[in-house]
């Protein structure tokens, strides 16, 4: 980290919250001189005049003219030309100024309705949108619960046929392709596991362990997705994305009754560790990277005493945004948004929405932390993957590899006889007279300067990793799947 | 128009308009103008009229008790609510007996204006809301302005119209605050006045369609009501009216709890400690007049602790919007 001096608003009037930026002396990368005028900003009471304290480059975070709390921060200085400080999560708001309710911006999606065109202004409400759709759509009458097809020819015979659960899984995968169904390349179906449905769409490379059962009348499951043993995965659509890893003895189930929406869908790169329970009663959303960490549970009903007496039946979805992670043992309730990059602590109890880039803990869940997710500049982020590339060579080291660190970009790394040499590109190194020798490159940034014929190259912002696979490669994906950085490939 | 301009301004038309009415507390000349800049300018504007005393709530109250019996027209500034205490006996035991005492020979006209509130790390000695202890002082009157009311029309009608001694509470934490009305009200709220003086102030966060929710609070508690407000259309689309009297005392009981009927659930906001309280009469006059049916009552207000000086120990004392949250979720409604 380099030196910065951050500027935040003052609070000169005991009456005011916020002031008025009146003026910017400079523009954000601009060199000051300690002594320079930097802004002036207006209170209730007086124009005030803020100067450099010392020398550097400004950078500014407001601009004239705006409405600024007391304590906020106006600009800083520091020696770098980009700014250092964390990143803060704008609110969703339309274009158009609109804010939609969470209730009508789920009625939106559900219908597909783009509310910029209908003429509506201000906060909008479930109820507003329902002259806008079909009102045959609107009836749940209307809509129908997906239930699988039991006269199928195939799942006939599943049903009826328990032996064949126990056949290879090359036998398997043969009859669900006779029959229609669309199952990739390099997939395995381990022993005493099925799949019962009337569409089952496999991508390449997935592999299904032993004595899990799926059944779902539509089953879709990405490409290079891993389904552990002694699975059950029941819900009416249940669409894994790719690069999910689904590990032992998880449940996703219907109890609580299934509901036109009773989907369970996960986006890439997702992760449902050991003992996880899913209940896709309403339908249960994962964005991106989400993970739910062993023993943890997602609740789409609850009721139980009657509601004659006062007692309450909570019915409602669930969804997980990007980067989410719920953490061991925690639960969350019907009818929560857990926002981007937050943390659930573990055992928590989650009843309510949780806010983008937050921490919330206990039971039930308060919010503990905010604005978790940090933006660093490019130098810092360099400095930090060095440092990342070094404690790769000790880690690798600990595997029983020979490591022999040449410098913070550079090592040779030699296992089982095979010499790789293995290379951090963050983005400014001079690439030596016989870079395209390189085994391994590992770049910070997708960058036009890295070029060469390499083994293997990890790219950390493709989160791609692309040419050859071996044992070293493995652990080197590990390594930084453990510092939440990963790698996928295509 | 901000909070603290408006009661400004209507100091100014008042001391303009009548002779007989003076203005005096604490440091509350120019060029300082007070501790919360309410009566900035006017020392100037009416040397005579404005003026500073020495530190004693006791004096100041008792010297504008004997005004008032001899025909002026006083309006006294405790600088920090926290400090009417020291004018306690004044208030209690001396001007609001005089009038029945002396059979209605004398009237004691005097209105002490003073500032209540915590959140502004100020400590234990000058954060507190004391409504709940005045309200208990028989025949005081308090009143309270939001800023959804106009609290310099308030004070206003309060100086003239109100018999008697009157407190007018100002939450300090509104002062900076923009006054709204139903043009500037935030997307999503609407809000309503009763028409008669003093003004009740009704807010909805569904215009005013089937509350399910009733909220009765006061002042500056709107400032967290209209946040709690807001989160729960957008996050639950729970319909929730609140009712924000300008008079915490005497209570007007019709505009009260105007909208019950519809609701399942009335949640009695303050920031002064809960129990045995202003929360607890609103709380028996709703069970007294026979509109608890199928209605669960609760109460949200500060534990029996001092206010500390940290903001972060501070938030955890007073009410917040996550304790009214929290209620909310305890009566099943979210």
């Amino acid at each position: 980290m380099g030196q910065n001096q951050k500027y935040y608003l003052p609070v000169e009037d005991v009456n005011d919250e916020k002031a008025t930026i009146l003026n910017l002396y400079f523009k954000s990368g601009d060199h000051v001189s300690e002594n320079d005028l930097i802004y002036t900003f207006e209170t209730t009471k007086a124009a005030v005049d803020v100067e450099a304290t010392e020398d550097g480059f400004i950078h500014y975070f407001v601009e004239a003219g705006d409405d600024l709390a007391t304590g906020m921060l106006v600009c800083e200085i520091s020696d770098q030309k980009s700014p250092t400080v964390p990143i803060v999560p704008e609110n969703e708001t339309l274009p158009s100024g609109l804010k939609l309710t969470q209730k009508a911006q789920r009625l939106a999606d559900e219908h597909e309705l783009d509310v910029t065109g209908l003429g509506l202004t201000g906060v909008i409400r479930e109820k507003d949108l329902y002259q806008f759709i079909n009102s045959n759509e609107l009836r749940s009458d209307g809509k129908q619960c997906l239930f699988l097809d039991r006269q199928d020819e195939l799942t006939k015979l599943l049903l009826a046929d328990q032996s064949i659960r126990d056949l290879s899984s090359e036998q398997k995968i043969e009859m669900y392709r006779q029959h229609g169904h669309q199952i990739g390349k390099d997939v395995s179906i381990g022993g005493g596991s099925i799949l019962i449905g009337n569409q089952i769409i496999i991508e390449d490379h997935v592999s299904i362990g032993e004595n899990t059962l799926i059944e779902a009348p539509v089953t879709h499951i990405g490409k290079y997705s891993s389904i552990g043993n002694q699975c059950d995965l029941v819900a009416s659509k249940l669409l894994i994305g790719e690069h999910n890893r689904i590990l032992n003895k998880v449940i996703i189930d219907i109890s609580g009754g299934r509901y036109d929406d009773s989907n369970f869908i996960s986006g890439k790169g997702c992760l449902l560790a050991g003992e996880t329970y899913v209940n896709v009663c309403r339908e249960v959303k994962l964005g991106n990277y989400v993970a739910l960490s062993p023993k943890s549970m997602i609740y789409t009903h609850s009721f139980w005493q009657s509601v004659l007496d006062g007692y309450p039946s909570n019915f409602g979805p669930v969804e997980l945004k990007d980067d989410a992670w719920l953490g061991a043992v925690a639960q969350i309730l019907p009818n929560c948004i857990i926002g981007l990059g937050s943390i659930i602590v573990s055992n928590s109890l989650v009843s309510q929405n949780v806010k983008d880039y937050s921490m919330v803990g206990g039971v039930p869940a308060i919010m503990l932390k905010t604005n978790l997710k940090k933006k660093y500049s490019e130098k810092d982020r360099r400095e930090m993957i060095q440092k990342l590339f070094s404690e790769l060579g000790a880690w690798l080291h600990m595997q029983q590899i020979s490591v022999t660190q040449e410098n913070n970009n550079f090592m040779h790394l030699s296992f089982k006889s095979r010499e790789h040499s293995c290379f951090l590109f963050t983005g400014v190194e001079e690439f030596p007279q016989d870079a395209s020798n390189y085994d391994i490159v590992i770049s910070l940034d997708a960058d036009p300067k890295l070029s060469g014929t390499f083994k293997t190259t990890f790219n950390i912002k493709n989160q791609s990793v692309k040419g050859v696979m071996g044992t070293i490669e493995r652990l080197i994906i590990d390594f930084f799947r453990r510092k939440g950085i990963r790698f996928y490939q295509n | 128009m901000k909070f603290v301009h408006s009661i400004n301004q209507a100091l100014d038309e008042l001391l303009a308009e009548y002779e007989e009415l003076i203005l005096f507390g604490e440091d509350l000349v120019d060029p300082y103008g007070g501790a919360f800049k309410v009566t900035k300018g006017l020392s100037s504007k009416y040397p005579d009229r404005v003026l500073a005393t020495p530190i004693s709530e006791a004096a100041l109250i008792g010297m504008a008790g004997g005004m008032a019996i001899e025909g002026m027209l006083p309006i006294v500034e405790i600088m920090f609510g926290d400090f009417i205490m020291l004018g306690a006996d004044q208030i209690l035991n001396h001007l609001l007996k005089y009038e029945w005492m002396y059979n209605g020979k004398v009237q004691v006209p005097v209105t002490i204006r003073v500032t209540m509130g915590g959140r502004r790390g100020y400590g234990p000695t000058h954060s507190q809301s004391l409504e709940n202890l005045l309200v208990s002082f028989p025949n005081l009157k308090i009143f309270s302005p939001s800023h959804y009311h106009d609290p310099g029309a308030l004070l206003k009608h309060i100086v003239l119209n109100e018999p008697g001694i009157k407190i007018f509470s100002e939450y300090k934490l509104n002062y900076p605050k923009d006054l709204l009305d139903n043009n500037s009200v935030r997307d999503g709220l609407s809000v309503r006045y009763s028409t008669s003086f003093p003004q009740t102030v009704y807010l909805s966060n569904a215009d005013f369609e089937q509350p399910e929710l009733l909220v009765i609070s006061y002042g500056g508690n709107a400032l967290i009501i209209e946040d709690l407000m807001l989160d729960l259309l957008m996050e639950y689309e729970l319909p929730v009216q609140v009712n924000l009297p300008s008079a915490i005392k005497p209570l007007k009981y019709a505009e009260l709890v105007q909208g019950i009927e519809h609701c399942t659930a009335v949640i009695i906001f303050e920031e002064s400690t809960r129990d045995f309280g202003w929360g607890a009469e609103v709380a028996a006059r709703i069970l007294e007049a026979g509109q608890t049916n199928n209605i669960d009552i609760v109460r949200v207000g500060a534990p029996e602790n001092p206010i500390p000086s940290s903001r972060v120990l501070e938030e955890q004392m007073l009410p917040t919007k996550q304790s009214l949250l929290d209620a909310v979720r305890s009566l099943g409604m979210i």
